[in-house]
């Protein structure tokens, strides 16, 4: 197969977009080994996506439902909550944590089949990303079912809100796995940043329970843009402040306009470092 | 011309930088001892049709040269052209995943190569794992392992192949199979970049080779051409003189070895060569066709009997000798150029002489280019 070669040496973020539309099914065959490697030889398989999260979410749902009840507000409207700020932040960080290591992991593919290197790195975002968001949807169906959630037709939207959120892990992904491949510390530091985050970010709170204070530090998460869209979309709650949106936007244009230049200095070269 | 490498070089540093990835371009300075320059200014032509062995000792950047070849490592200077589908027998093994069985490996290579599942039942056939085929990676044997990375690797159908010690894989029927492939491949007009340790490989396959030492063409042409300096280099390193020259630690220790040999000249060598050049002293290379002979001292333990084998160098045995009262001679050396290794076996009966008590390895030089092991006087009627 002729491979859509690989990130010219100065890589703009629409060098990225041309090798994957250039390898659509190259990456297709990526993302079903990354999955399938994933769960291969447990008995589960792809179950353990969907009960893991489940049971987290079931342990903060009693912790903040029944222990810490949340004043005025239902056992449901809480766990409704928590579903759209933890289920996303799960699937960001797991996207986060594969797509940086991505390039190490793959490394003994990529030494012995050419290949340009956003596509393992894609792929392993993608396919994070892809079992994280199958798990939301029919947990979606389960509570839209049980009375929990409300179905609303904004929920044919989800895609796009999955799209921005892949997007964000992708550029993310591009500055951190060539830096991980130059210094195995990187994710250590990652994992350090995103304990950090899931407090930092609005999954177990909401913006408007912050003190004045924080909430305009808050503001500049790119998370707090994200998960308000989650809940604004899927419960209905109000649309996030225009400012984390921003953010978002800032966040997403800076991680792809500096990623693509990262990862074209790393393309070709995984046998330097692995 | 199907492949055209101009002045490749390639640059590791030994701790990488972070600030590589910041700047445009990774500057090194020639003399910067964080770099380690594994392969300088190679220049490499390929028409397609052709075979070319590369040879060289390990670390001369064979496998650097081929990943580079391969595409899938960037040089660090020079220019790189392919006008043909590539495909490459680099590390092997490496993508198998251990709880997939070997036919989902399988297809998924093929995807990956961007080939039909059509050559799946070819790759069953060629990786001859039986029922393991359908079975989970993690229970195969190493050998069984190989078997089936070759036979992925070689799945592609390339028209340049790009080879890295291939003939190391599986047991002896499997390795046959895999010279007969390539063999095919090449009538069928394939092009082939191979490197190997294996100049007999070399000498059958290719028609050109290039020998690397320390990152550079140190010598390239005709194989047998090459091959010839580069069994004399190898040779020259291996004698005593050549190793003294390699080190200044070999050279302590041979002058230590030289004055033991003063002090107690009761030491004797069980097994030795001598040639007509230079009757009574032990040699290491022997001229193809001039008279040699082989020295044995006598059994360590009175009655025991003695035996030698005369393998070549991989090990294959050429003759086996049960040595007489008097001397060994054979009027003209009919073994063919190249590396051989005599073992002096002793033993009581019935047992045999079933314990090596020496081995001495020689070279044979000549100019005669013909495979195999021994020359045999013939003429064509």
């Amino acid at each position: 197969m002729a491979l859509n070669g690989p990130l010219r040496h100065d890589g703009a973020p629409s060098e990225i977009l041309r090798v994957v539309l250039g390898n659509r099914a190259l990456l297709g065959e990526l993302i079903r080994r990354d999955v399938r490697a994933r769960f291969a030889g447990a008995r589960f398989g792809l179950l353990w996506s969907l009960i893991t999260p489940a049971v987290q979410l079931a342990a903060y749902g009693v912790i903040f439902g029944y222990i810490y009840a949340a004043s005025g507000r239902s056992r449901g409207a809480v766990t409704a909550s928590l579903f759209c700020g933890l289920w996303p932040w799960w699937a960001f960080q797991e996207a986060v944590l594969r797509g940086t290591g991505s390039l190490v992991e793959q490394a003994s593919l990529m030494r012995r089949l050419a290949m340009p290197a956003a596509l393992p790195l894609i792929a392993s975002t993608t396919a994070s990303l892809a079992v994280q968001m199958l798990g939301f949807v029919l947990f979606l169906g389960v509570f839209a079912t049980l009375g929990v959630i409300e179905p609303r037709g904004a929920w044919l939207a989800l895609p796009l809100l999955v799209v921005v959120q892949l997007a964000l892990t992708v550029g993310l992904a591009t500055v951190l796995a060539p830096f991980y491949l130059v210094a195995r510390d990187v994710m250590h530091a990652v994992t350090l940043a995103l304990t950090v985050g899931f407090f930092a970010s609005p999954v177990l709170y909401e913006l408007d329970s912050l003190p004045a204070s924080l909430r305009v530090v808050a503001l500049l998460n790119p998370l707090a843009g994200l998960l308000g869209l989650y809940r604004s979309l899927v419960l209905g709650d109000g649309f996030p402040p225009a400012a984390s949106l921003v953010s978002l936007a800032l966040f997403l244009w800076a991680t792809w306009r500096y990623g693509a230049r990262i990862l074209a200095r790393v393309e070709g070269r995984i046998d330097e470092y692995c | 011309m199907i492949l055209a490498a101009e002045g490749i070089g390639k640059v590791y540093r030994v701790v990488p930088r972070l600030r590589a990835l910041l700047a445009a371009a990774d500057q090194h300075a020639d003399d910067d001892p964080g770099c380690v320059d594994a392969l300088s200014d190679i220049s490499l032509h390929v028409g397609r049709g052709e075979a070319v062995a590369v040879v060289g000792s390990n670390g001369a950047g064979k496998s650097t040269l081929l990943r580079i070849l391969a595409g899938v490592s960037r040089p660090t200077s020079g220019r790189l052209q392919c006008h043909g589908r590539r495909g490459a027998l680099l590390d092997l093994g490496a993508g198998l995943i251990d709880d997939w069985t070997g036919e989902v490996n399988a297809r998924s290579a093929l995807t990956l190569a961007g080939e039909g599942a059509d050559r799946l039942a070819e790759i069953a056939t060629f990786a001859d794992l039986g029922p393991y085929f359908t079975r989970a990676v993690r229970t195969y044997s190493t050998g069984m392992r190989l078997r089936l990375a070759y036979a992925l690797a070689i799945g592609g159908d390339p028209e340049v192949l790009i080879a890295d010690e291939i003939v190391a894989v599986g047991d002896e029927s499997f390795q046959r199979r895999c010279a007969l492939q390539m063999q095919r491949f090449l009538a069928d007009g394939g092009t082939l970049i191979l490197a190997t340790h294996n100049l007999y490989l070399a000498e059958k396959l290719c028609q050109r080779a290039v020998w690397l030492e320390r990152g550079r063409v140190r010598l390239a042409g005709p194989t047998h051409d090459v091959t010839l300096a580069y069994r004399d280099a190898a040779m020259a390193r291996s004698s005593p003189e050549g190793a003294a020259a390699a080190s200044p630690a070999a050279e302590a220790r041979r002058r230590l070895r030289e004055e033991d040999a003063r002090v107690d000249t009761a030491v004797v060598e069980p097994l030795r060569i001598e040639t007509a050049r230079a009757p009574g002293a032990s040699r290491d290379v022997v001229d193809f066709g001039t008279p040699w002979g082989v020295r044995t001292a006598p059994a360590s333990t009175p009655g025991d009997v003695q035996q030698i084998d005369l393998r070549r160098g991989d090990g294959t045995l050429v003759s086996r000798l049960e040595p007489q009262d008097g001397t060994l001679d054979f009027a003209a050396c009919a073994l063919l150029p190249g590396r051989f290794v005599l073992e002096l076996r002793e033993g009581a009966p019935p047992e045999g002489p079933t314990f090596i008590r020496a081995t001495k390895t020689f070279m044979v030089r000549g100019a005669r280019r013909e495979l195999g092991s021994v020359w045999l006087e013939h003429e064509w009627r």
